[in-house]
């Protein structure tokens, strides 16, 4: 009853700060609200009173409690811009959509499909016959002038119906409110990923909202993107071998690559996974060569082939152009798409869809001058401070300029720069664009919104995606809409003409579509086959660290400056033990608890806790197209259980939810990973790493003859960190031979083939993932250390001043090292390194 | 010397790459120039490329500017990677008629090139990686080609600048060396020199483009000619109103006659690169050995007529 007159004030307040925005001075003052409508009051139709019906349901506080469950589903699918490395990575997504009306979006897809039709065409007259430059539609200049546009690849034709398979175009609102372009972003089409991950988080954040609007879906779109790269394939394939080409896991859209991958079931491939050969594209797996058909190109052009574009580019494949050239394999979009995403093409398109399309074109383009232009085309340079002023190649040097925040000495610059050298820039007008509201943290925030919407070849014609990757400006008076500053997102919500049934796809985890990625026909790279061994290798450490700490942490608590304690022997040992594994030197704190936080939390430590995990985390993300949805929850926690450790906190809290995230990962990598090449090398690393540290921990602990005591202790202690204690207690009672603890110790941790901590265990394991694998040479060298483990004999080992089990840990530390560099010889080879050559001899002289 | 350098005159050119590495090369795959293009005033009688070890892949297109390129995959582990192009051909280069251009001034010309750009030639107007139109460059072309100065004169104006200006020097620059470094250090080798008159044509609004090809030299008096000692060599060339082509020497101080062979032409060296290419090795680094000869076929004129 309260909380009534408080949640209509969310809308008015909104309202009022609207009415504020037609104040201000710069640039042009918003056409529309996408909600409010174009008068601020009532909702522009149906869908749009629904959404604004659930922010008034909702109140101030339900509006920020949904904020709140984006940001925690963004964490939780692991949903990235920007490199990870550099830290501020995380995606920015409002729970809010934007609602656009059946009507609407039917004009603006005619729109958008002949646009993509008139950018085929454009494409593939500039590398063929050239008529637009010919006849003189377009001044040569603009094209010639253009870094997008490619000579290395003239006159190459991709197969398929269209040269465009992809398309991206940026639109806002114009002064009249039709949307219109402001960019065309069709060279390597990045965003769709995003959208539909967006809408996913927004569907599980606005559940009733969502279920009750009648929406357009959004999964249908990338069924159509692999059917097109399918279409593309170079004539006579059947079953095409396709990938996406990926620049690596520090590229900023990383996120976006995978899930498109993950969404279209692509095998996401990088430069070090392809290889030429014949002049066809080879996919490296660690049995036999694939050739692929068609590549899904994430790499920009310029950096795709180090032979004949960027010599120094280490993200292409050297010959890929050659290979295009002779059909061999098909590249979408095709190297030199990036011509299209030059604005001083824009005056001259409305001409070029007469002469190409013989239709006049009907998607509004934001009113653009190309300064190259001469008589009635030229640029008002007197206007440049009304103006968006733009190169028409991107270049770090020569951002775009808002006019109007500019100084007048700034302004001068500029000119004189502009008429040195016309033809490299163009003048816009700025489009007022419409506001959308974001929750802020008083209440609702307009921001101008800009709408990137995606199209695909499909047939004889494009389909559009029925919504987009919404973004909006970084504040409601700036017309700057970019992820790097940290834009917000936005889900486009199109109304369907009629609800649909059996939507509902929409909501499923990702891994559901992940169909045949690791399946038989398709092999491990070398690359991935390495992370996910060391993504094992990792997590492994990081879990037999964190209990070793474990351990060590309560000899502290209970032996700590009790000189006379027994258990003072056990607390160091277990200490030095700790400070040797992980070769970590110990601090000059009295105090051993100093050094135990430093294992746990300094990531600047190799073989710190941390270090380990952040290593897990850089692996995973490298493979992240091949994982469970869930990882990125359960790494989030970790990673959120690290920092968040205070120094006055116990050191046992952080320890036990960093330990209970370890176990976490184990178990999801053992319940939910297929049983096949990912599972054999997450288990191979797992493996490797576990018998390692288990002789490590001996040898480590038990080679010294201690007072019974003490060893006791020990033994305890180093049971207590295998997990082990509860069968030794159970079997010691129960035994009626003669075996000394040490003895059974030595049975339960090394040779025992049942308990998933002794090294017999891991021997098996090995071997079974390696027989898996079908490497029948590694399998018997695997076989042989099995051997060697289960021939153990205690009576032997536990005798001779222990001299002969230092002996035998010593020839098992080194087996297992061995196993080790022998996967990496067979399973993990990179190429030799990429060196680019040039000759020249001007040895010449002069002539008589 | 009376000799007629515009009469027709016949060649063989011999042109051999060699590169030895410190350790094994797996594969090799490389852009080359390895067939002379026709002009108008040169004819290809043959053409002979050898690749050693064997190439797997040798493919040939015609490039965005006419250019023959080749495409060479060489998979076989090797330490020495050869490339061996024999090339006959026959050339008749008229001499400039530089009263004809002399109708033009370089502002008409350039005047009559806005007018109409041309969908190729446009780009031998715009700046390009290595011929930068920085403000050094263009206040070096407003010096010496002003707008009223007569075509002929011009063109000839550039070579003859270059040569008495800069100072041939080999080794002074490499591939990437910039003009603004090239005016500053007033020094250079033939490519420098071929880029700078790119420079200063295209500052001035006249299309030009850099040739990549070779020439005839000769020994000093006296002395025999030594096998190998030859070299490619690069120029200039610049369209003048009418459709027609310039070439210029500014390394010679002349403009081009029939004992120049024409490899390939493009915006700057990038685009003619008589071979580049990337290697997979762990070799840390390889040796170079490039051999050029090119030898007058007036000892042998049967030779002329063959196919």
């Amino acid at each position: 009853m309260t909380a009534e007159p408080a949640e209509s004030a969310v809308w008015e307040r909104y309202a009022a700060r609207l009415a504020l925005l037609e104040q201000v001075d710069g640039p042009p003052a918003p056409v529309a609200d996408e909600l409010a409508g174009p008068t601020g009051g009532t909702p522009p139709f149906e869908l749009a009173e629904t959404v604004r019906g659930a922010i008034d349901a909702l109140g101030a506080g339900g509006l920020l409690t949904r904020r709140a469950a984006v940001r925690r589903h963004v964490r939780d699918d692991g949903l990235t811009y920007g490199t990870t490395a550099a830290g501020g990575g995380r995606w920015n997504l409002d729970p809010l959509p934007v609602v656009i009306s059946a009507q609407e979006w039917s004009g603006l897809r005619e729109g958008l499909a002949q646009r993509a039709r008139l950018m085929d065409a454009i494409l593939t007259d500039l590398y063929g016959a050239r008529r637009l430059l010919a006849e003189g539609v377009v001044p040569p200049a603009v094209v010639l002038g253009h870094d997008g546009f490619l000579q290395v690849v003239d006159g190459i034709r991709t197969a398929g119906p269209r040269q465009l398979v992809l398309t991206a175009v940026d639109l806002a609102r114009a002064a009249d409110g039709t949307w219109t372009v402001l960019n065309d972003r069709d060279q390597a089409p990045s965003g769709a990923g995003y959208a539909m991950a967006d809408r996913r988080i927004v569907a599980r954040t606005m559940p009733r909202l969502y279920r009750e609007a009648p929406l357009a879906r959004l999964r249908g779109f990338f069924g159509l993107v692999r059917d097109a790269l399918d279409a593309a394939a170079p004539p006579g394939t059947d079953a095409p071998n396709v990938v996406l080409l990926s620049p690596g896991p520090d590229s900023e859209t990383a996120f976006d690559q995978a899930f498109v991958a993950s969404l279209t079931g692509l095998p996401l491939v990088q430069a070090e996974d392809l290889s030429m050969r014949d002049g066809k594209v080879w996919r490296r797996t660690t049995g036999r060569p694939e050739q692929v058909d068609v590549v899904l190109r994430r790499v920009d052009a310029a950096w795709s082939d180090p032979l004949d574009l960027r010599g120094d580019s280490r993200l292409g494949i050297p010959g890929l152009v050659e290979a295009t050239r002779r059909g061999l394999v098909s590249v979408v979009n095709p190297l030199g798409t990036g011509v299209l995403e030059n604005p001083g093409l824009l005056p001259y398109l409305d001409d070029a869809c007469g002469m190409l399309l013989g239709e006049p074109m009907t998607l509004p383009v934001a009113r653009t001058w190309w300064c190259g232009a001469t008589g009635a085309e030229r640029a008002d340079l007197d206007r440049l401070a009304e103006c968006v002023i733009k190169p028409i190649s991107r270049e770090a040097s020569e951002p775009t300029r808002f006019g109007w925040t500019l100084s007048s000495g700034e302004l001068a610059d500029l000119r004189a720069r502009i008429e040195a050298e016309p033809w490299r820039f163009v003048v816009q007008e700025p489009l007022p664009m419409s506001t959308t509201p974001v929750i802020g943290s008083h209440g609702l925030e307009p921001r101008r919104l800009v709408l990137r919407a995606f199209g695909v070849a499909s047939g004889e014609d494009y389909r559009i995606m029925p919504g987009g990757l919404g973004r909006v400006s970084v504040d409601a008076d700036s017309l700057v809409v970019s992820n790097a500053l940290g834009g917000i997102a936005k889900d486009i919500w199109v109304a369907a003409p009629e609800p649909e049934v059996g939507g509902a796809i929409d909501l499923h985890p990702v891994q559901a579509h992940l169909p045949g990625i690791a399946g038989e026909t398709l092999g491990l790279s070398p690359r991935v086959a390495d992370d996910l061994f060391w993504l094992g290798r990792y997590a492994e450490r990081a879990e037999s660290t964190a209990r070793l700490l474990m351990t060590v942490d309560d000899l502290v608590a209970d032996h700590f400056g009790r000189a006379a304690s027994p258990g003072q022997v056990a607390m160091h040992t277990l200490h030095q033990a700790l400070l040797t594994i992980t070769g970590i030197p110990a601090t000059a704190s009295d105090h051993p608890a100093d050094d135990l936080r430093r294992v746990l939390t300094d990531e600047s430590l190799e073989g710190s806790v941390a270090a380990s995990v952040r290593q897990s985390v850089r692996a995973a993300h490298a493979v992240r197209e091949l994982l469970s949805p869930d990882t990125w929850l359960v790494l989030a926690r970790l990673d959120n259980a690290i920092a968040a450790d205070e120094d006055d906190e116990p050191l046992s809290s952080t320890l036990r939810q960093v330990l209970e995230s370890l176990v976490a990962f184990a178990g999801l990598c053992a319940e939910n990973t297929v049983r096949d090449a990912v599972w054999s090398f997450l288990d191979l690393g797992r493996r490797v790493e576990r018998a390692q540290q288990v002789t490590a921990l001996l040898r480590a602990t038990v080679l010294d003859e201690r007072s019974p005591v003490a060893e006791g202790q020990i033994i305890e202690a180093v049971l207590r960190t295998l997990d082990s204690v509860i069968t030794f207690r159970r079997r010691l009672g129960a035994r009626h031979d003669t075996l000394t603890p040490f003895q059974l110790l030595l049975e339960l941790v090394v040779r025992d083939p049942s308990n998933p901590r002794s090294v017999g265990f891991q021997a098996e394991r090995v071997e079974s993932d390696l027989a898996d694998l079908g490497h029948p040479e590694l399998v018997q060298v695997a076989a042989g250390l099995r051997q060697s483990v289960a021939d153990a004999d205690h009576d032997e080992l536990s005798g001779e001043g222990r001299a002969r089990l230092a002996e035998a840990l010593a020839g098992w530390n080194t087996d297992w090292r061995e196993l080790s560099d022998a996967l990496t010889g067979v399973f993990f080879v990179r190429k030799a390194p990429q060196h680019g050559f040039s000759a020249t001899a001007w040895e010449y002289g002069e002539v008589e | 010397m009376s000799e007629d350098l515009h009469a027709t005159r016949g060649y063989e050119v011999r042109h051999r790459t060699e590169y030895t590495y410190e350790d094994y090369v797996t594969a090799s795959y490389s852009r080359a120039c390895l067939r002379p293009r026709a002009t108008g005033y040169q004819r290809v009688l043959s053409n002979v490329i050898e690749v050693s070890p064997g190439a797997d892949v040798l493919t040939e297109h015609t490039d965005f500017w006419g250019n023959y390129s080749h495409y060479l995959e060489v998979r076989t582990r090797h330490t020495v990677l050869a490339v061996d192009k024999t090339s006959r051909v026959s050339i008749t280069w008229p001499r400039v008629d530089l009263d004809r251009l002399n109708e033009w001034t370089v502002g008409s010309a350039a005047d009559a090139f806005a007018a109409r750009p041309d969908a190729v030639d446009t780009g031998f107007l715009l700046p390009s990686r290595l011929v930068a139109l920085t403000p050094a460059v263009r206040a070096y072309a407003a010096e010496h080609l002003p707008r009223a100065r007569p075509l002929g004169d011009a063109l000839a104006g550039v070579y003859g600048l270059i040569y008495g200006d800069f100072t041939y020097a080999k080794g002074s620059t490499s591939t990437t060396t910039t003009l603004d470094e090239i005016l500053g250090e007033k020094q250079g080798v033939c490519q420098d020199f071929a880029h700078l008159g790119c420079g200063m044509l295209r500052a001035a609004g006249l299309p030009a483009r850099y040739v990549s090809g070779y020439i005839e030299t000769t020994p000093p008096p006296g002395k025999p000619k030594l096998a190998g000692s030859d070299a490619t060599h690069a120029w200039v060339s610049c369209a003048v109103p009418g459709g027609d082509w310039v070439d210029l020497d500014p390394t010679n101080n002349h403009f081009a006659d029939s004992r120049y062979i024409v490899t390939a032409w493009g915006r700057d060296f990038r685009d003619v690169s008589p071979l580049k290419g990337v290697i997979f090795t762990e070799s840390g680094g390889s040796k170079l050995k490039v051999a050029v000869d090119v030898i007058p076929l007036k000892d042998r004129p049967a030779m002329m007529g063959a196919e």
